[in-house]
């Protein structure tokens, strides 16, 4: 059964993470100054996961409501 | 039989019902366990039953140091604590003192913390509130309590309004007034009002809690101190157990409490810390490792691991629809399933999914609110979790519609509100439920059924023929009291050709729930009555009645519909409940267990009572007073030469219609005397009325016994004993008897009434004297066979049964 967005949202980052290796696919990544950008599909939506990579450390786990930065990501 | 061996029959029937269906008293065949998956029954499933929420068990600190305390300490450190105690105690203890804040004492399992806490803490001048649902393990330790004369109540559950009344009440006798509770329920996952109690303990000096929470430990609160303890202090009047066998993975229990003198009195007083054995080494060093675990911050990471799994699991219940009962955050789940036949249907079915589910049965839940119990841990994935609930969510529909329930039923036995998009659901339901093979009458008066048809199904049966159903309706309605108007209601289910394949007549009204209990609780509760004279009574429907006796249901078992048929009576009894709003209902009187019946009634959410044993006397082996008496036992005729036939000449048997209005009085007055003088069948005094109409009626006639001039010692000059009996042409049925106790003594007067009906029956050419229930040692003695007799029960609400099953007669008093 899918999550929405909003549901998605009330977990920890460590659990958003867990959801996106246990429902979510890759879709595409990008490296951008020292940081990995990847971007997940999760149910009927986009999940952009941003990791330090000097620090070792994921920083964020955000669903996409931009959809144009989707296209950005797949069509640049 | 007694209630207790009533309770342990009805538990044994239900649990045994179980383990034959492959669902309880199961074995894990791994042999080793590494995660949450397990072997059962050769098949691996998903462990949905843990209580080790945080998964610490498979924790390689908590593992070592189980071995490290072997290797050092051995496998038992085996003496009394009473004399010495190994010294990873001391060390436990100073690092759960610091856990907790407060002063400890460790014990080898929660269960026995409590037996050493609760007799210690509590003086006989307390007074004790329980409520409802607390876990089993301090109900066992107040037991202690019981022989002790301690004033102890039950509480319904969680009703701080209630609570408050009765502290308000009992403030003035009582120095000490401790209410005891678990933090969270191990059933339903909902949780004590902590806030509340504390406010009431902070206004009210007498008022103290005893809380047990075991299922809240580890997974709340800093340090994983639990549910209670979560940003709450530790209350002054508080004292708390909790468990280290859940999520803190390791065994024992720790006592709790708010001073070092309440401690060091239970560690020196408390009946098992003197005389039972101390926890294992290995237990020691893991709880030792666990406890240092929970004094770090990875706790905390541990328990936000679990509260992220718990949530999605609530997310996935609500998505996919089930009916969840309790959703306050706890690791423990309950999804209502209504029946036990639904309960078993989904276990299996889960099982066969690969998922590991518990039973809610009773006797943790009444008979119509078994449930589905599971839990979550932190070792479980979110895949894991709803893999689960899909799977539950799609196999709920096929078990409902193989057991023949909707989800508007399980909704409303949990008195929840259906859910809208489930309203359609209900509807669709109730047009496919009509049966075409079927059908069902429903009557409200024996006038609106079909006399022959109704005397071909009963007649012999009893005093419920056609005629005898006539009288009953005369007497119990348009009268003043409320116990003696009944309802009356008569359900035959037909096959298309007309034959009737189950049939019954109901009565509903109201019942002195101590009935069947001893005639000491009934003494107490009878004294309480006088105030309250509608004191622990509820309303039954029943089939037969409170003054009817025999085989009340007719089924025809050949027909292959008779399970329908009984589904369909089933649904007209739910539907009569809720109109005259009984409280339980009872299906009676069943002659011996029939296996079939038994596991029929049991799916359906009966459970089975033993009533009062059957007394019947056979005439047709002998044919005259010298035959009878020859056909008694050894022992019988010892006891009717001395008891009776010794009395037999100072007696004058009359056999009486049509009384005079003030000798009918006088009738009812003997009758009243029976009734004050024993409890042992605890009902309402029957209305004059039934006296009346019983005089008047051609199928009913009065035995009278007086006592000859020249033995009459007080001389009274009026019948010393007088019998209500009915008669058919194969069965006799004294129904009410009625006596003179000042003869009773010398000349045995109810021995010589129990003969001479005999003799009346035999008179008459009746095959069978139905002499009812009770007093089977004195009816055995003219001949009597009793015959185990049973009921099936179901029942809304348990409250006043638990009120009654924990009242004894030592106890000083019960009330709600």
């Amino acid at each position: 059964m899918k999550l929405t967005k909003g549901e998605y949202c009330q977990f920890s980052l460590k659990s958003r993470l867990a959801l996106l290796k246990e429902f979510g696919v890759l879709i595409t990544e990008k490296y951008v100054n020292e940081k990995l950008i990847r971007i997940f599909r999760i149910y009927d939506f986009y999940v952009e996961v941003l990791y330090d990579l000097l620090n070792n450390k994921f920083l964020r786990a955000e669903p996409v409501y931009n959809h144009q930065m989707v296209a950005h990501y797949l069509f640049e | 039989m007694s209630k207790t061996n009533n309770f342990f029959e009805t538990v044994d029937q239900i649990v045994s019902d179980g383990v034959q269906k492959g669902i309880l008293h199961l074995y894990t065949e791994d042999d080793r366990l590494s995660g949450n998956s397990i072997l059962l029954k050769g098949k691996e499933v998903i462990n949905f039953g843990s209580c080790s929420y945080l998964g610490l068990e498979f924790d390689d600190r908590l593992k070592n140091a189980a071995k490290l305390a072997v290797d050092n300490y051995g496998t038992q450190f085996s003496e009394s604590r009473a004399y010495v105690s190994v010294r990873q105690y001391a060390e436990l203890e100073e690092l759960l003192q610091q856990l907790f804040a407060a002063y400890c004492v460790v014990m080898p399992t929660t269960t026995l913390g409590h037996i050493a806490n609760i007799p210690v803490l509590v003086n006989d001048t307390d007074a004790v509130i329980v409520d409802h649902q607390v876990h089993n393990s301090v109900q066992v330790a107040i037991q202690l309590l019981k022989a002790r004369g301690v004033y102890i109540e039950l509480l319904r559950h969680n009703r701080m309004d209630l609570l408050e009344s009765r502290v308000k009440q009992l403030r003035s006798k009582h120095r000490k007034i401790w209410y005891m509770a678990d933090g969270i329920y191990s059933m339903f996952g909902d949780a004590s009002p902590v806030d509340e109690v504390y406010a009431l303990m902070d206004k009210y000096p007498e008022l103290h809690y005893y809380v047990d929470d075991a299922h809240g430990m580890s997974i709340y609160g800093k340090h994983g101190r639990g549910y209670v303890l979560n940003n709450r202090r530790f209350h002054p009047k508080m004292v708390m157990g909790t468990s280290l066998n859940k999520a803190f993975a390791s065994g024992g229990g720790v006592m709790l409490y708010p001073d070092a003198e309440l401690a060091r009195r239970v560690r020196t007083c408390g009946g098992p810390l003197i005389t039972s054995g101390p926890m294992q080494p290995a237990a020691l060093g893991a709880a030792v490792a666990a406890a240092r675990i929970h004094l770090s911050d990875e706790i905390y990471d541990m328990q936000a691991d679990l509260q992220e799994n718990i949530r999605f699991a609530q997310l996935m219940l609500k998505k996919y629809g089930l009916p969840v009962i309790s959703t306050t955050g706890a690791a423990v789940f309950f999804i209502g399933v209504s029946l036990p036949k639904m309960g078993y249907n989904m276990i299996r079915r889960m099982l066969n999914a690969g998922y590991y589910l518990n039973l809610g049965i009773f006797p943790a839940v009444p008979m119509k609110n078994t449930g589905i119990r599971f839990t979550i841990t932190r070792l479980h994935t979110f895949s894991q979790i709803e893999r689960m609930v899909q799977t539950m969510a799609e196999e709920f529909p096929k078990a409902l519609a193989e057991e023949g329930l909707t989800m508007a039923q399980i909704y409303k036995a949990f008195k929840m509100a259906l859910p809208e998009d489930l309203s359609l659901d209900k509807a669709v339901a109730a047009v496919i439920s009509q049966s075409l093979a079927l059908k069902t009458s429903h009557s409200t008066s024996i006038q609106g059924v079909d006399r022959q048809l109704w005397n071909s199904l009963f007649h012999g049966n009893g005093t419920f023929d056609w005629e005898g159903m006539d009288l009953l309706e005369r007497s119990f309605t348009g009268n003043e009291k409320p116990e003696d108007n009944w309802q009356f209601d008569y359900i035959v289910v037909s096959d298309t050709a007309g034959n009737p394949i189950v049939a019954t007549f109901l009565t509903t009204g109201l019942w002195k729930d101590d009935m069947l209990s001893p005639g000491a609780i009934s003494a107490q509760i009878e004294a309480r009555r006088i105030a309250e004279p509608y004191y622990l009574t509820s309303k039954v429907i029943c089939t037969g009645s409170l003054l009817t006796e025999g085989q009340h249901l007719y089924i025809n078992r050949e027909s292959s519909l008779w399970k329908d048929a009984m589904q369909l009576l089933f649904e007209k009894i739910y539907v009569l409940q809720e109109k005259n709003k009984a409280a339980n209902i009872m299906l009676r009187d069943f002659d011996g267990i029939d296996e079939a019946l038994d596991s029929f009634f049991v799916d359906n959410g009966y459970f089975r009572i033993s009533m009062p044993d059957n007394n019947i006397v056979l005439t047709h082996t002998w044919h005259d007073r010298e035959g009878f008496v020859q056909h008694l036992s050894a022992n019988s005729r010892v006891n009717f030469k001395k008891y009776v036939a010794r009395h037999e000449g100072k007696f004058i048997t009359e056999i009486r219609k049509n009384p005079a209005p003030e000798e009918l009085d006088y009738w009812y007055s003997l009758y009243l005397n029976v009734k004050d003088h024993s409890l042992a069948l605890n009902t309402f005094t029957l209305p004059r009325k039934i006296f009346e109409n019983i005089a008047a009626h051609p199928d009913w006639e009065i035995i009278t016994l007086k006592v000859k001039d020249n033995y009459d010692f007080t001389g009274i000059e009026k019948p010393v004993c007088v019998i209500f009996c009915h008669k058919t042409a194969d069965t006799y049925t004294p129904l009410v008897i009625g006596l003179d106790y000042s003869y009773h003594k010398e000349y045995n007067t109810y021995r010589q009434a129990l003969y001479q009906i005999v003799m009346r029956a035999k008179q008459l050419n009746c095959k069978k004297v139905n002499l009812g229930f009770s007093a089977g040692t004195e009816k055995r003695k003219v001949g009597a066979v009793s015959r185990s007799t049973y009921a099936y029960m179901q029942t809304k609400d348990s409250f006043n049964f638990e009120v009654l099953a924990a009242m004894n007669t030592s106890s000083s008093a019960y009330k709600m």
